[in-house]
């Protein structure tokens, strides 16, 4: 039972962090209508430049999430108008920036490999404290630190989205861009900037991930698996996304201790792939079915 | 006709080719340049005839080259029967994904990149069947009746034929009725509804076809290489094809191969490229998206209509 509650909060966090990286997904498409394949190897240059910042710059945590925030938003920004809204403009559909998506993710990659090597870099302590222990559970600190900075970066999410006037006028131009336009609200900007807010989430999920595991070029297949979660929960609905992280950093929990580890990366795909066939429309229900 | 003649007289090159290059290195190259090229020919059927994005092709190239290496080369069937059971399986493959193909266009690209990941996961960790992730070492020769292609030009000339063969197959879709229905569809999914057209049918046609076509390619891919491993089907490969079919542009066959042999050689040949290699392939694939979404193919396409209408006007001149 001990075990059982531990693990819990084992997949509450890493969920916490799936959900970070799926509601980036999530808002792009809701706002745009686009699959942003890049996104979660944005994530993953979050998670290098976090890990030079810690060790070489030796920066506080706090200021680290913010520089990578600043630098993560310009690259994500740097895609939506240089390449996506590119391809819009040249007549290309949703599946054209679908692939122009895929090659920025190469060259992401590449460079990353190039720059930081191809070796898993694990970032120092970051908070080196004793485990704590409530009780008969022994839970290590770091996840309750990564816990609580993805559920004030939702709750800054949700701030930004229901009370500042800029969230209102994303949220309209995802609800109809054409009546959005009509009151003078322009869809490009909202455009920019739902990519930008994406990839301010993905530099602060990345952080946390090199916090749990380690900064490496190929860690963005994590934020792959967090795309299955955004598409679990519903693509496109932000309470999805988090439901989805939510359920598949417990699952994954519970499946490598229960069940066996091998296909512990398989599982986040064949639930994606389940899940479309039974409920295209996600937990939270988003219309997926064409034909 | 116009287009018959260009065709046999590369066909024609081509067998001459191994006659000059003798059982070297190159023409083991060209082999598995002959291989991609039926692998890039189905994803730009899938594509560009039925609009249909699949990211994970190479699932399908790898079910065909497991199942015609194991078969072969563990159960001691014949390669002739191999060959074609390796399609049908790859085919079957296909099949499994047709529950997913009524999905609105985007999340079948994911779903097929999710299959893409689960086959792969499979082929590691399936052990017993597949030698797992250091793969299944000992694929025979391929080998027609009791005549064994054991040298590169002997395979050689069989890929040629096969991928002749499947040129002909699919530029002959591509104008039956199917291949005109699966255009409609593409550009107009409500009008190909209204006059009567089964969708569904249709995209599940067009995905088994082609898994078929690449299953038959990953067989052949099996037998060049004499092992098969996880890697080799790994979902980068399937961007790599959907690199190669990107360039070449969806509607023309002249520009898909052009575009194949160029990556390919790419790769292949230019050593210090290497470390670079998944750059260039990275920005190649982008700068054509965002600026020739047509591909090579369509240049080809301009050059001939400008040639054409300048011979026009000599003609009227004269």
């Amino acid at each position: 039972m001990e075990q059982f509650i531990q693990l819990l909060v084992y997949g509450v966090s890493i969920g916490s962090v799936y959900a970070l990286i799926a509601l980036g997904f999530s808002l792009v498409f809701q706002t745009t209508g686009l699959l942003n394949f890049a996104h979660h190897e944005v994530m993953m240059v979050g998670g290098l430049i976090g890990y030079s910042l810690l060790n070489y710059a030796g920066l506080p945590i706090a200021v680290t999430i913010l520089v990578a925030i600043v630098i993560c938003g310009a690259i994500s920004l740097a895609i939506q108008r240089y390449v996506v809204a590119r391809v819009q403009r040249n007549g290309g559909g949703e599946l054209n920036i679908v692939v122009a998506t895929i090659g920025i993710a190469i060259i992401i990659t590449s460079l990353a490999m190039l720059i930081w090597g191809a070796y898993p870099l694990p970032y120092p302590e970051v908070q080196r404290s004793a485990p704590l222990k409530i009780g008969q559970i022994i839970v290590d600190p770091k996840y309750l630190l990564i816990l609580a900075i993805s559920l004030a970066s939702m709750l800054v999410l949700q701030v930004f989205l229901k009370a500042s006037r800029f969230g209102l006028a994303m949220r309209a131009t995802a609800a109809d861009a054409a009546t959005a336009a009509l009151s003078g609200i322009p869809a490009t900007r909202m455009f920019a900037l739902a990519f930008t807010i994406s990839g301010g989430l993905a530099a602060i999920a990345g952080v946390l991930v090199g916090m749990l595991y380690y900064a490496s070029f190929d860690m963005g297949t994590i934020g792959l698996k967090a795309l299955t979660a955004a598409v679990i929960g519903g693509f496109g609905s932000l309470p999805g996304a988090v439901l989805g992280g939510l359920a598949l950093g417990i699952l994954e929990t519970y499946g490598t201790i229960y069940l066996s580890s091998d296909f512990n990366n398989a599982l986040a795909f064949v639930m994606l792939i389940v899940v479309l066939l039974i409920r295209p429309s996600g937990l939270v229900g988003i219309k997926a079915r064409e034909v | 006709m116009n287009r018959v003649i260009p065709a046999l007289g590369a066909v024609a090159i081509f067998s001459m080719l191994p006659v000059f290059l003798g059982d070297g290195f190159f023409v083991f190259f060209l082999t598995s340049f002959f291989i991609f090229a039926m692998l890039a020919t189905g994803l730009q059927f899938l594509i560009g005839c039925a609009g249909i994005l699949s990211l994970g092709h190479a699932s399908f190239f790898g079910i065909g080259a497991y199942c015609s290496g194991i078969l072969t080369g563990r159960y001691d069937v014949p390669f002739l029967l191999a060959l074609p059971v390796s399609g049908l399986l790859a085919g079957l493959g296909g099949l499994l994904m047709a529950p997913i193909i009524r999905l609105r266009e985007v999340y079948f690209a994911m779903a097929s990149f999710a299959f893409g990941i689960v086959v792969n996961e499979v082929f590691t960790h399936w052990k017993s069947m597949t030698g797992g992730h250091d793969g299944f070492p000992s694929v025979p020769f391929a080998s027609l009746g009791g005549y064994a292609l054991d040298t590169p030009a002997k395979l050689y000339y069989f890929a040629l034929a096969l991928l002749s063969l499947q040129c002909v197959l699919f530029s002959y879709l591509r104008q039956s009725s199917f291949g005109r229905s699966l255009n409609v569809m593409r550009q107009n999914e409500a009008g190909a509804k209204s006059i009567g057209l089964n969708l569904v049918a249709l995209k599940v046609w067009v995905i088994v076809i082609t898994s078929v076509s690449a299953g038959i390619a990953g067989s052949l891919f099996a037998h060049l290489n004499g092992s098969v491993s996880p890697q080799m089907f790994h979902w980068s490969q399937s961007i790599n094809v959907l690199t190669m079919v990107v360039v070449g542009g969806v509607a023309n066959i002249a520009g898909l191969f052009s575009a194949t042999f160029v990556l390919m050689y790419l790769t292949q040949y230019l050593r210090w490229l290497s470390e670079y290699t998944s750059l260039v392939n990275g920005i190649v694939l982008t700068l054509f998206v965002v600026f020739l979404p047509a591909g090579i193919g369509s240049l080809f396409v301009t050059l001939r209509k400008r040639w054409k209408s300048a011979s026009k006007f000599e003609e009227v001149r004269r």
